[in-house]
């Protein structure tokens, strides 16, 4: 089979299923548009915004966060390929360097779409106003996503056939150089200067900071021709009897079944760490049962991890950014923290995994138990069992570092969490009733999480132009609403769930 | 037309009463009158083709789902009076059993024990007698996506028997089941009918419907087509003494098909009165 076959089926099942929903075609459209954030530092350079996050860029270099995951997915696992693949493809008499080149002109298309797509309006205005620097910034961009696929698809296939402690040195080297203007920027002292120049992520800096475009350029040139010889020496390489079978990577199919694929193939890979946690033996009351079986379920599908890491890396810029504007009129949406991203977004997110890890188990509760005012409560205290203590914790943090009042933050915060991980039951529930999983569902669960915040963002809002005696009737409001509007939604989510038919 | 059913027993002894129940699925019709029983300590075999309403019937028997009309008897409750109560006394394995997989064998049954009430201190033996029962002793602190499909089927089977059930329904309990544990399961089952557990078996295997049912009932298209041991049958299809059930279900529901078997309502108004008397 021509690679042109293999790479046009690939591209066809990871990009057919977004004609199954107009939401996806919304979504892309909105890519671009996340790009316009970089418009300030091509535009109005020197202006506020655009040393701003120029500043962002350059001490936080987001940009690392791509190539350090593909290098990183090396020590991982074996070269992905997906069961048809495995079964129709592999099994003739296609040549492995057919199939991994096309495999990789698939993965860097994927890469481009998902990374070039918001940097198009920069990058159309950089040419259009003739800033060279950032044509070149932009581009050089480009081939540092070329270079990371090409180098991850190249050793993937190496560590196979040669000394596989010999290729990890050699990834961990290219990593470390990857990453070392994140070092430099730490300790300058300790570390010689030309080594930003052979850092790929070093030429993005010297460029932004409008230094020469020379070295950055040719340096860009050796790491690009150097990955293409890597490619063709492991193209020369049979390693078709080595690759692993994973589910079908289609990026915007989120219907249940697909979700719950790739849930059972993470689960299949990491579940077995977290058996030392047993569910047995767990409480007598039912509702703290079903809590305790829930929060098994999220260790051993590795929700936790993912949560705890999402939450580390919203909140590292987050200080960054304080710390760094706090001096100089900070610009208003500086105070909103990832605590208000946590209330709104990760009941959200709890409905999602409850859906793809339990969802096709209710037949055991519909079946079986009468309890399903427990169940719903079950549901509602695992959510706070795991989003309260993260939430807790950034509230400390942010007291430490002086950056907000812990009592005021949690004030605000409990409450929201408390209703919206109420309404994610309830929400759960009736798109199961429905059995509407489609993406505008979850869009509108959203605008649901903000309206249900609103009442509280209101009060403290209010607050603000009052005097401090009103403290403690705000509280007393808050409490109340949180009270019933919780309660209200647990109940009905018991009783929507007698409903649902299996 | 007359089915044996109606004529030769007194329902109000039986564990399991299905009378007349319909069934729409998005103005589709799964079910158009479907009528059977199951006596105690009786195995009924339930057939018919794919998308004949087998499984539906099983799951509005449970309370999955909600039937559009018709009456459902379990145990002497009335599962639209009583949706909860009937259900402590019944074990089910459905078609395709989703099960939890993040749990362990030995957590999946403690799971399925606590929500059914079994207290703690019966459990645990309960699991381990089960767990010994179907050869699983070395998987129980497996993750159940570790298992292959027929220790899942095995372990969904003794999770219907953790509460020690009166009445058992089983869709396609034999599905990716190895020889031998088929054989397992055949033999509890056979044990459990000697000790009054009364069983209702969806199966495609005929074979196996034929040497192992007390009576099978046949539906097709959501109706019933016949329903009565395999002598019974015999005569109701117009066959031969060396019949074989296969036979008499391929002339049955073909019979279904042309209508032939459609006209019963005056023997379900019989059996109603008696329902209700």
């Amino acid at each position: 089979m021509a690679i042109k076959e293999i790479y046009i089926l690939r591209i066809k099942a990871t990009f057919g299923p977004l004609r199954k929903s107009k939401s996806n075609i919304i979504i892309i459209l909105a890519l671009p548009f996340i790009g316009l954030a970089l418009v300030p530092i091509i535009y109005a350079e020197g202006s506020f915004y655009g040393r701003f996050i120029s500043d962002l860029l350059l001490q936080y270099p987001i940009i690392l966060v791509f190539p350090l995951l593909v290098l990183s997915s090396v020590f991982v696992g074996k070269m992905n390929v997906a069961e048809y693949e495995h079964e129709f493809i592999l099994s003739s008499n296609v040549r492995p360097s057919g199939f991994l080149l096309a495999k990789t002109l698939y993965d860097l298309t994927v890469a481009l779409f998902l990374f070039f797509l918001p940097l198009i309006i920069p990058f159309i205005i950089s040419i259009l106003l003739i800033k060279v620097l950032y044509v070149f910034l932009f581009s050089s961009l480009l081939v540092i996503l070329m270079i990371s696929v090409i180098l991850e698809n190249s050793f993937k296939t190496l560590i196979l056939f040669y000394n596989k402690n010999l290729v990890r040195l050699s990834l961990i080297a290219i990593i470390l150089v990857f990453s070392f203007p994140l070092f430099y920027n730490l300790y300058p002292d300790y570390f010689p200067f030309w080594l930003n120049y052979i850092s790929p992520v070093g030429c993005l800096q010297f460029l932004l900071k409008g230094s020469t475009i020379i070295i950055p350029s040719i340096s860009l040139s050796i790491w690009f021709t150097v990955s293409l010889i890597l490619l063709i020496k492991a193209s020369r390489l049979n390693f078709i009897p080595y690759v692993q079978v994973v589910p079908q990577r289609t990026m915007f199919d989120i219907s249940l079944s697909s979700q719950v694929m790739k849930q059972k193939y993470v689960l299949s890979k990491i579940g077995t760490f977290s058996v030392t946690l047993q569910l047995y033996p767990a409480p007598k009351n039912m509702t703290l049962f079903f809590m305790k079986e829930s929060i098994t379920r999220t260790l051993r599908f590795g929700d936790l991890y993912t949560l705890i890491l999402t939450t580390f890396f919203l909140y590292l810029p987050y200080i960054f950014l304080q710390s760094q504007y706090s001096g100089f009129g900070s610009p208003y949406y500086l105070n909103l923290s990832p605590a208000y991203f946590i209330i709104i977004f990760y009941p959200m997110i709890f409905s999602q995994l409850w859906f793809t890890e339990f969802s096709e188990c209710i037949w055991l509760v519909k079946a079986y138990s009468r309890n399903f005012f427990s169940f719903s409560t079950g549901f509602f205290l695992w959510q706070l069992s795991i989003t309260f203590p993260i939430l807790f914790i950034i509230s400390v943090l942010e007291y430490i570092l002086r950056l907000s009042n812990l009592i005021a933050s949690l004030m605000f915060s409990t409450p929201t969490l408390i209703v919206n991980s109420a309404f994610s039951v309830f929400y759960s529930f009736w798109l199961l009733k429905r059995k509407a999983f489609t993406p505008h569902m979850f869009f509108l669960g959203i605008i649901f999480y903000i309206l249900l915040s609103t009442p509280i963002f209101s009060l403290f809002f209010i607050k603000e132009l009052l005097t401090s005696s009103f403290d403690h009737i705000l509280v007393i409001i808050s409490a109340l609403y949180t009270l019933i509007a919780s309660t209200v939604f647990i109940y009905k989510a018991s009783k929507l769930f007698q409903e649902i038919e299996v | 037309m007359s089915d044996e059913i109606f004529n030769k027993y007194d329902p109000l002894q039986a564990t399991l009463y299905v009378y007349d129940v319909w069934k729409a699925y998005d103005g589709v019709q799964a079910l158009n009158g479907v009528s059977l029983y199951v006596r105690k300590g009786e195995i009924l075999g339930l057939i018919g083709p794919n998308g004949s309403g087998k499984t539906t019937t099983i799951k509005i028997i449970l309370g999955l789902i909600k039937k559009d009309r018709g009456l459902v008897n379990v145990l002497g409750y009335d599962i639209d009076k009583n949706p909860f109560e009937y259900k402590q006394f019944i074990g089910y394995v459905p078609e395709t059993a989703a099960l939890p997989e993040y749990l362990t064998a030995y957590e999946f049954l403690y799971y399925v024990g606590r929500i059914r009430g079994v207290q703690d201190s019966v459990l645990k033996d309960r699991i381990e007698d089960l767990l010994k029962m179907f050869h699983l002793e070395d998987k129980k602190r497996e993750l159940l996506i570790s298992l292959s499909k027929g220790m899942k089927q095995k372990l969904a089977f003794s999770s219907s028997l953790i509460c020690e059930p009166k009445l058992l329904l089983l869709d396609e309990p034999f599905i990716g089941v190895d020889p031998e544990g088929q054989y397992e399961i055949k033999s509890v089952l056979k044990r459990l009918s000697e000790e009054g557990c009364s069983i209702l078996l969806s199966t495609h295997l005929l074979d196996l419907a034929e040497r192992f049912c007390d009576r099978v009932a046949i539906i097709s298209k959501g109706k019933n087509v016949a329903t009565g041991d395999l002598e019974h049958l015999k005569q109701r299809a117009s066959l031969g003494k060396d019949t074989t059930l296969e036979q008499i279900f391929l002339t049955l529901t073909k019979e279904g098909e042309s209508g032939l078997a459609d006209n019963r309502r005056a023997d379900y108004k019989r059996f109603f009165k008696l329902f209700r008397r």
